[in-house]
């Protein structure tokens, strides 16, 4: 069941994947980007569940903070045109 | 099938099919707002059931309480909400026809021309000449 999670779980970073290279505004693949880090985070939990390892964990825990920031400095960017206030 | 093993993997369903939900909603909506809203939202309930999932694995399997998914999924829960409200707040800055309309200029265009609708005069003499 663990399997059939990761499977859905790729189609929908597929799906993420789709916006990101279709998105008419730069907004849009700025989200399918930042769903693409959330995506990427249940995968590797799923992935840690299914191989009965926690080194994976300390991955998850980055990607969700790099992907926070990542997306905070491009939304502050669009914005204001300067990233630091 | 164990108790916990069939939950976890029930929690891992459940929580892949909202994050294939959020990347569906990405895709098919019409609004930016819309899809801002879908990922975020449905998304991120998605991960938590899964990390709910990896906890409830981990701790029938080492014994004892896992907390490092609680970690995960209270940053997780913090941090989507705030990325999602400057991303909103960038769209509505480039592109301000994405704000929907506000709710009295909606109404005034539902009222047939010439009807009389009763509006309330706080204690203004003076009819108020900027409906």
């Amino acid at each position: 069941m663990i399997a059939i999670a990761m499977f859905i779980t790729g189609a929908a970073m597929l799906l993420a994947a789709l916006r990101l290279l279709l998105g008419p505004t730069i907004e849009d693949r700025v989200l399918a980007l930042d769903t693409l880090y959330v995506d990427a985070l249940a995968l590797l939990v799923l992935m840690g569940i299914a191989l009965e390892s926690r080194v994976y964990f300390e991955t998850a825990l980055v990607m969700a903070v790099l992907g926070f920031v990542a997306t905070v400095a491009v939304a502050a960017y669009l914005r204001r045109g300067r990233i630091m206030p | 099938m164990t108790f916990p093993a069939d939950l976890v993997g029930l929690l891992a369903l459940l929580g892949a099919l909202f994050v294939l939900l959020g990347s569906l909603g990405i895709v098919k909506l019409s609004s930016y707002l819309l899809r801002l809203h879908a990922a975020t939202k449905a998304s991120t309930l998605g991960v938590g059931a899964i990390l709910l999932a990896s906890a409830l694995h981990f701790s029938a399997r080492d014994g004892g309480a896992s907390l490092i998914e609680v970690l995960a999924a209270i940053l997780l829960f913090a941090t989507v909400p705030v990325s999602a409200q400057m991303l909103a707040r960038a769209a509505l800055h480039l592109h301000p026809d994405l704000a929907p309309p506000q709710p009295d200029s909606g109404s005034r265009q539902t009222v047939p021309e010439g009807a009389e609708v009763a509006r309330p005069n706080h204690g203004n003499s003076a009819p108020a000449d900027r409906l």
